[in-house]
């Protein structure tokens, strides 16, 4: 019986020697919907190895992995028509726009690539209605530890940190039991993996499920897609965009009421709806 | 690299390596511990391995060095020579493996879903008010959706499509309150079997109902009435809307009449439709006059009604439909008119007052059964229509008369169209259409005690049968398509009594048929921002004209090929250029002489002719949302060539128009432009528009050949905003002017201007008064004007969710009159028309 146990211990060790695995994190994150101020929840992932990292939804990645060829677009359609498509009690089969959940489609735009050999942090997004990007250094998250505090997420032993980041008070608890410096969303530079962090303002990422995974940490597919920006601006942008939203479309000739009353979209409120409140 | 804020005393420092190999490792997790096993300090081993960690004391302190794939490492930090070496050794990692793929299938998740909500805003009533004030939905004031900028192809209640382009009805009908939600389906391509060949860049729309409006009927409607004080007398409006939605079956049902100017024939507009291919059209043109650059509610005198019902039901194998719809439109108008025929030497001057009506009705039905399955689609529409319009006018002036036209028109058609899939990406696809039209058409004028009457019989017979194989690999979609077309048409027209002074024959009895075998291959291909695509239509066309002409063989080859580039997501352009020969208009063969209105005559070709035409255009549209500019631009220049040339001749106070054989070579210049700026100060915009046409033909009038150039510009500016919560506004200024040169000669420029502005004051939210003022100021001769304010006001009180009263007092100030001049290519033509006059009217809308 030790036997077998320790063969199966070599075997282990000899495939973790050939494969090189990756940390896998498996997050579920709520934030407040820019438009409707609703909790929107969603499922995103990180891929962390010790030279970097992404923080992505997996189904927007595989979405535009099919959409970076003409075959693979093709592909992706076929599929989302299969799904969409409905068969009726009485054997008829029609396109039921309800259903419309049930394929991959490009929901969240986000990823959060990080490269500790860079020194950087490259955030890709659709903002202000187009794919932007912009690059910062990794070295700018201070967190003060508060080892008294201490959580069991998941099994894993996690201790409490607080840091002021970019006008969001952050509470992140991080287990040195996974040996990566690394986070989810930009969150980072704690003794090891975050997996709970509260921005306030309804702003939580909490970890669904941790383990390895032997595929590479995934690159962001179309990166000359993304116009290239700085981030104050590129938010103080998008607030713009949001509450100009009624202007912007009557300076391409839209009237959006057709007799010239006003909208009254609701405003952006920097507070609740963004990650990033310091622009 | 991380670490806790402090003042360095002392450093920490090492490097990383593997057991095995020896090597720098890299990313490895340090951390430095106290005594009591607290964290201290932390960092990560750089790219050769190596760390340095400033601490004030390392008495009794631990370095814990881990890293995945290897077993953690720790060393207390008393008694040990700095930098220190740390080995790692490999241990297998006891996590379970995770899969970071995306799930096929999701159970949950919203879409590109708005909701219906947060956008609805106190004075909407239909589902359509709301669309307009979704991003990216622009809905047109004729009723089309578009969605990017682009038309959609389909638009669904629940998932079914019970409208087809017809969708005008729900929009203005369902209520946004019954709906739940508006999906809209990016790339949509409602044909299933072409799906993942043909990649459609097109939206479809989707309404889903709230829960209450689903497996039942839903109810609403409005009733007003009230006083006008031109036309004289009461005026109403109603409208009742009814509509089921439930799982086998669908049916929109909707009744809507007015007396206040609204037109209801665009209620019922296809915005899928294609055009007629039995190409019949009026000889008779008795039209009552509009007026250009006012709105048609200014000047509609009518009485309207339209009946519209939309069933679907599922059955086995796909769906059925049935569309019926009943319109009557009664309209009356009147105008005095001066006609200037500009001549060499003197022009002539024709004065009439004009006062008619126009009776229309018509019936339309359509039957539909469609599979829309994985390998194969089928689609059989078929449909009918009939309409009825009388029109009488009577006119006084220099040529006193009464004209009466009846105008019915006939139309069947069934088109069918399978589409079968095989081995993944070939597709052939079967054609049949069939089309029959008869346009029968009947004029009696009375003029000077005297009678004429032009009667036309007109009908055609169309068919189209063909095939077409496609397939798509690697970005080139290569198709053929290749089939018979086939065209009977007879036209009979008498005029028994023909005015003295004109001279010909007044009867025709003529057939023109063709058979033509046609082949149409096309070439698509994209690579990265550049599209390319090659259109090589060829035909081999035998016409036959019962021995009234020769019968012709001609072959005719079209090619066409248009570049796009997007250098850039905010930059695109686009080149297009076309050559070709095809057949003329075949209702121009006619060599008899037609009436066409009291002081009208028309006499076409004689024989079969070909014409040929270039064109060459090129477009840019830029946008720039970060900063909320948007432009676009385009340029179109064509030239034509016609182996006939127009005549003009006046016989007496009679107008003949006729062709001969004469070159005759046309050119057309259009560009046109839009700029547009967001203004965010004040929760607005700023847009400047401009276009420009000239436009170069020649003509024969009394014997001389003229080159006749028509130049119109048009500059327009809108602004619009929010300065206030409770205040919005939008004003546009429009400026515009023709000139018409005649060898040379040019005719004085004459120009116009309309200025719009109105006001919308929310004092309460169940509260609304809103305030329209327009003037325009229209050029009648060079430095001559005619002024014209129009001023009307709303107000609406909202009594509950079901219940809503309005009053609106329309044309407070009287105007009873407008006048405007116009320029054709010959001839000017001044007018004064009658507007509606001041009218009040109280309604009340009611749902269910």
């Amino acid at each position: 019986m030790k036997q077998t146990a320790a063969l199966l211990i070599m075997c282990l060790v000899a495939a973790a020697a050939a494969a090189q695995e990756n940390l896998a994190v498996k997050y579920t994150v709520s934030n407040r919907a820019t438009d409707s101020g609703d909790i929107h929840s969603y499922n995103m992932v990180l891929v962390a190895g010790p030279k970097k990292s992404l923080f992505y939804n997996a189904e927007s990645l595989y979405c535009d992995s099919c959409n970076s060829t003409p075959e693979g677009r093709a592909k992706l359609e076929e599929i989302q028509m299969k799904a969409w498509q409905v068969v009726q009690p009485d054997g008829s089969v029609t396109l039921d726009g309800r259903k419309l959940g049930l394929a991959p489609e490009k929901r969240e735009f986000l990823y959060v690539a990080k490269d500790r050999e860079r020194g950087n942090v490259t955030v890709y997004d659709r903002k202000v209605g187009e794919l932007l990007q912009y690059t910062e250094p990794l070295s700018e998250m201070e967190w003060g530890i508060a080892e008294d505090s201490t959580r069991n997420i998941l099994g894993y032993e996690c201790l409490m940190a607080h840091s002021d980041y970019h006008g969001r008070e952050w509470t992140a608890w991080f287990t040195p039991e996974l040996p990566i410096q690394d986070g989810p969303w930009k969150l980072r530079g704690l003794p090891g993996m975050i997996l709970s962090a509260d921005g306030g303002d309804n702003f939580h990422i909490e970890a669904a499920e941790v383990g390895v995974t032997s595929q590479d940490v995934p690159h962001v597919y179309s990166v000359n897609e993304y116009g290239k920006g700085e981030r104050r601006k590129i938010l103080a942008d998008h607030e713009h965009y949001i509450n100009n939203l009624q202007s912007r479309l009557a300076a391409q000739g839209i009237k959006v009421n057709a007799d010239g009353s006003a909208a009254n979209l609701p405003k952006f409120d920097r507070r609740r709806k963004a990650w990033e409140t310091d622009y | 690299m991380a670490s806790l804020p402090s003042t360095a005393q002392s450093t920490v420092s090492g490097t990383v390596v593997a057991g095995d190999t020896n090597e720098p490792l890299a990313g490895a997790s340090v951390i430095l511990r106290n005594a009591e096993g607290k964290i201290r300090k932390y960092a990560t081993s750089d790219a050769d391995g190596g760390f340095s960690i400033p601490t004030p004391e390392t008495g009794g302190c631990t370095l814990d060095v881990s890293m995945m794939g290897f077993a953690k490492q720790t060393v207390g930090l008393d008694n040990i020579q700095l930098p220190i070496t740390i080995v790692m050794e490999t241990a297998a990692t006891m996590l379970k493996e995770v899969s970071v793929k995306a799930d096929r299938i999701r159970e949950q998740g919203d879409t590109i879903t708005y909701n219906v909500g947060s956008f609805a805003q106190a004075q909407d009533r239909s589902i359509g008010d709301v669309l307009r004030r979704m991003p990216g939905i622009d809905v047109s004031s004729s009723g089309k959706i578009r969605y990017q900028g682009e038309d959609i192809n389909k638009f669904y209640i629940e998932g079914s499509d019970l409208l087809g382009g017809k969708y005008g009805v729900a929009a203005n009908g369902i209520s946004h309150e019954d709906v739940g939600a508006v999906e809209v389906m990016e790339n949509h391509q409602p044909m299933q079997v072409l799906s993942g060949i043909s990649f459609s860049d097109k939206a479809a729309i989707n309404l889903r109902l709230k829960d209450r409006a689903k497996a039942t009927w839903t109810f609403h409607g409005n009733a007003g009435g009230g006083w006008s004080w031109q036309p004289e007398g009461g005026v109403w409006t109603g409208e009742l809307f009814a509509m089921a939605v439930m799982p086998g079956f669908q049916n929109i049902t909707t009744l809507k009449t007015n007396n206040i100017g609204e037109d209801l024939s665009s209620n019922t507009t296809d915005f899928f439709a294609s055009g007629r291919h039995t190409e019949l059209s009026r000889y008779v043109s008795v039209a009552l006059p509009e007026v250009p650059s006012l709105g048609r509610k200014r000047t509609l005198f009518n009485r309207s009604a339209l009946v519209s019902t939309n069933c679907l039901w599922k059955v086995n194998d796909g769906e059925v439909k049935a569309q019926v719809d009943y319109s009557f439109n009664r309209v009356v108008a009147q105008a005095a008119n001066i006609t200037t025929y500009f001549l060499e030497g003197a022009d002539r001057l024709i004065t009439e007052n004009r006062d008619g009506q126009d009776r229309s009705q018509s019936l339309s039905a359509k039957f539909i059964y469609e599979v829309n399955k994985r390998t194969t689609f089928i689609n059989n529409t078929l449909q009918t229509g009939i309409g009825w319009d009388e029109v009488r006018l009577g006119v006084t002036g220099s040529l006193p008369n009464s004209q009466c036209a009846s105008l019915p028109d006939y139309y069947a058609a069934n088109k069918f169209k399978m589409i079968r899939r095989f081995n993944g990406s070939h597709l052939v696809t079967f054609n049949s259409h069939n089309e029959w039209e008869s346009l029968p058409q009947t004029l009696h004028v009375s003029l000077n005690g005297e009678g004429m009457r032009q009667h036309i019989g007109d009908h055609s017979f169309y068919t189209d049968e063909s095939v077409a194989y496609a397939f798509s690999l690697r970005g080139v979609t290569m198709s053929f398509e290749g089939g018979v077309k086939g065209y009977l048409r007879s036209l009979n027209t008498e005029l028994p009594d023909m005015p003295q002074e004109i001279p010909g024959d007044t009867d025709n009895v003529l057939n023109t048929d063709y058979l033509t075998l046609y082949a149409t291959p096309k070439f698509e291909y994209w690579v990265r921002r550049v599209s390319l695509t090659l259109n090589a239509p060829v035909s081999f066309a035998n016409y036959t004209f019962d021995k009234a002409l020769a019968n012709r063989s001609e072959v005719y080859f079209s090619p066409s090929l248009s570049v796009g580039w997007k250098p850039s997501n905010r930059l695109s352009l686009g080149l297009r250029g076309g050559t070709g020969r095809s057949p003329m208009n075949l209702s121009l063969i006619q060599p008899g002489y037609i009436m066409t209105d009291y002081r009208t005559f028309r006499q076409g070709v004689d024989d079969f002719y070909n014409s040929s035409s270039q064109n060459i255009s090129a477009n840019f549209a830029y946008r720039d949302v970060r900063r909320g500019v948007f432009a676009n631009g385009s340029v179109l220049q064509s030239w034509s060539h016609l182996p006939y040339t127009m005549v003009q001749r006046l016989h007496g106070d009679y107008t003949v128009y006729s062709y001969a054989k004469a070159k005759s070579d046309g050119r057309l210049l259009m560009a046109s432009g839009s700029i547009g700026k967001t203004l965010d100060f004040m929760r607005g915009s700023a847009n400047l528009n401009g276009s420009f046409r000239r436009s170069e033909s020649h003509l024969i009038s009394e014997d001389r050949s003229i080159v006749s150039v028509s130049a119109g510009w048009r500059v327009g500016a809108k602004l619009n905003g929010t300065p206030l919560h409770w205040l919005s506004f939008d004003c546009s200024v429009e400026f515009s002017g023709s000139r018409l040169t005649m060898n040379g000669m040019s005719n004085p420029r004459i120009s116009n201007m309309g200025n719009i502005l109105l006001l919308n004051i929310m004092p309460h939210r169940r509260w609304e008064w809103r305030v329209m003022g327009e003037h325009y100021r229209n050029g009648l001769a060079a430095g001559t004007y005619r002024d014209v304010l129009l001023i009307d006001t709303r107000l609406a009180y909202k009594l509950g969710k079901r219940l809503e009263l309005s009053a609106v007092l329309n044309n407070i100030l009287n105007q009873l009159s407008y006048n405007y001049k116009t320029y054709s290519s010959l001839s000017s033509f001044e007018s004064r028309r009658w507007l509606r006059g001041r009218e009040i009217l109280i309604s009340i809308s009611l749902r269910k």
